[in-house]
């Protein structure tokens, strides 16, 4: 992966132990990796950090908000309406979903029936690195 | 007497010449004649005298029989409700006034579809023919609904409803329907309790899913050497928990989905489904099973099968429980067929006789299943005892789900089968599509 550029990836999941392995799994895939477990740092790190390639989101969140709430947000702004959204939560009622898919994510996976692995490809499939 | 009787018959009859002997044979004959007449008459007093009191001693034990059946009837917890041939109330007992709320309301002689309203569970009305005495009456078949899963609901006069627990039954004699009896109580608290239950079970399965989640993240990333590089052996364990792992994964999965069929909490979308397509992919998913059991597969697909408005989620359950139940439960070197064809109800013996379906025909030629449990085959959580000896990963709620979905959407299933020859799974879908349902949640697959 020498030529590739380097992707800056945000992770926003509450639970420790999955944030530490997606973020362990991103960095050894060559992400550059930004972790967060709440809704407001999220939104921060939208602000400060000027380019966000891909967003790895969990639907509860640590704290006030849900994911939905952060897509609301990115979707509704001019600078980041195009960055790619994968939904990666436990929580698979189809009115979610659904609301997710309107919102416009770009995908949406039941973490325990997905592999690390298969996610990340298919998010680099996505980004076309 | 006799003198008096040849004096008579001598004047009235003066020309007769008549000789001793046959006087006295004459004489005998009267004899006689009155004599049989008196015993019969006796004997006819008597046996009148008789009947006259069996008579009363027949009314004495029917008024017993008739006191002690209503003794038992008022005091039997549960409601009790009999109808005549038209629907009209022949008695009513206590117990059924007192659930019903209709302590000084006479319904007897009443109609019982005026008299007491019943709803399903969104509180429509049931239609009359569907109605469990309706159904008693034209059918004459017994109807009933015992579990807390009772979609009947009965009404109170003040238009509070409560789910009703009951077993209609007609009232034959000499084969004709007379009327119909029913034995009915409030299920309110069963189900309470099976809706806590079911909740619980959801609830649970969440929570599972997030820990299971952990496991299976860290072993695949140990296994692809993200912390260090493992030797074989090592890797050897890491497979054995990552594979535990997914069983796991799959067993929540199944729960919640029961939970949701019992809950009614599950949706059904129908979208148009290519079958063979998604028949197909069922088993490339099992083919790495196929291989190492050393199996065969054949598939045998109509050609120009519509597309079917189905739920592909729903299907992709039923398939995949058939096709891995055949990979699971056959021996090295056996065959499994998968077939998809469309046929008419009546060629099947199954649906609606001129109604066209889809019929999915899963066989192999494994252990099958014992004549003693084939009853018990789509019961929850159960598994055959000769399987259960020879395959301990199964949970006993793969077929539960199929048989539940499939009655939840217009469909069928059932089974041939012979122990250690194989069996058939036989599944149809109408042609015109799986009804839609509304939901919360769709099921996992």
């Amino acid at each position: 992966m020498t030529n590739k550029p380097r992707r800056t990836v945000l992770i926003v999941e509450d639970e420790k132990p999955l944030l530490n392995a997606i973020r362990i799994k991103l960095e050894n895939s060559g992400f550059d990796v930004l972790t967060t477990r709440t809704l407001d740092q999220a939104l921060h790190y939208m602000e400060d950090i000027p380019k966000v390639d891909v967003i790895w989101l969990d639907h509860y969140l640590l704290g006030k908000g849900t994911g939905l709430d952060f897509v609301v947000a990115i979707k509704n702004n001019e600078k980041w309406k195009e960055i790619p959204i994968f939904v990666v939560s436990n929580t698979a009622s189809p009115e979610k979903v659904r609301s997710y898919i309107k919102f416009g994510v770009t995908k949406y996976y039941t973490k325990a029936d997905y592999r690390l692995d298969q996610i990340i490809t298919d998010m680099r499939e996505m980004l076309k690195d | 007497m006799h003198r008096t009787l040849e004096r008579q018959i001598k004047k009235y009859l003066p020309g007769v010449n008549v000789s001793a002997i046959a006087w006295e044979n004459f004489f005998k004959a009267v004899d006689e004649a009155y004599t049989h007449f008196d015993d019969d008459r006796k004997l006819m007093s008597r046996s009148l005298d008789l009947s006259s009191k069996e008579q009363v001693e027949v009314n004495e034990r029917l008024a017993k029989e008739k006191a002690k059946d209503e003794a038992i009837l008022s005091s039997i917890g549960d409601g009790v409700i009999a109808v005549n041939e038209e629907g009209k109330v022949l008695f009513i007992n206590q117990a059924a006034q007192n659930i019903l709320d209709l302590p000084n309301e006479n319904i007897t002689g009443q109609p019982i579809y005026n008299s007491i309203e019943m709803v399903d569970e969104h509180g429509e009305s049931i239609e009359l023919d569907k109605r469990p005495f309706e159904h008693a009456l034209k059918t004459g078949e017994t109807i009933t609904a015992t579990s807390a899963l009772t979609r009947y609901y009965y009404v109170r006069p003040d238009g509070t409803k409560f789910p009703v627990s009951f077993t209609t039954t007609p009232i034959k004699i000499e084969g004709k329907i007379v009327g119909a009896i029913e034995v009915f109580r409030d299920a309110t608290k069963e189900k309470e309790i099976d809706h806590a239950k079911s909740e619980f079970v959801s609830l649970a399965s969440h929570q599972l899913r997030t820990p299971l989640s952990t496991i299976g993240w860290y072993t695949e990333m140990l296994m692809a050497g993200d912390a260090g590089s493992v030797n074989d052996e090592q890797k050897g364990y890491l497979e054995e928990i990552y594979h535990g792992n997914r069983r796991m994964v799959e067993l929540v999965n199944a729960l919640l989905n029961v939970s949701r069929i019992e809950l009614g909490t599950f949706m059904l979308t129908p979208e148009p489904v290519n079958f063979v397509e998604l028949t197909k992919s069922v088993i490339a998913e099992v083919h790495p099973q196929v291989i190492r059991n050393g199996l065969n597969i054949k598939e045998n697909y109509e050609e120009n099968l519509p597309l079917i408005p189905a739920d592909s989620k729903l299907t992709r359950i039923i398939l995949q429980n058939l096709v891995t139940n055949a990979v699971k439960y056959t021996p090295s070197e056996g065959t499994i067929t998968v077939s998809l064809s469309s046929v008419l109800g009546q060629q099947i013996n199954h649906g609606n006789a001129n109604e066209k379906y889809l019929l999915i025909t899963v066989s192999d030629t494994g252990y099958g299943i014992p004549n003693k449990e084939k009853d018990k085959i789509f019961t929850k959580l159960y598994r055959a005892e000769n399987v259960r000896e020879k395959e301990t990963d199964g949970s006993g709620l793969g077929l539960y789900l199929v048989k539940s979905v499939l009655a939840a959407c217009g469909g069928e299933v059932w089974f041939d089968s012979e122990e250690n020859k194989g069996t058939t799974f036989y599944v149809i879908i109408p042609l015109s599509g799986m009804r839609a349902k509304e939901g919360q949640r769709s099921l996992i697959t």
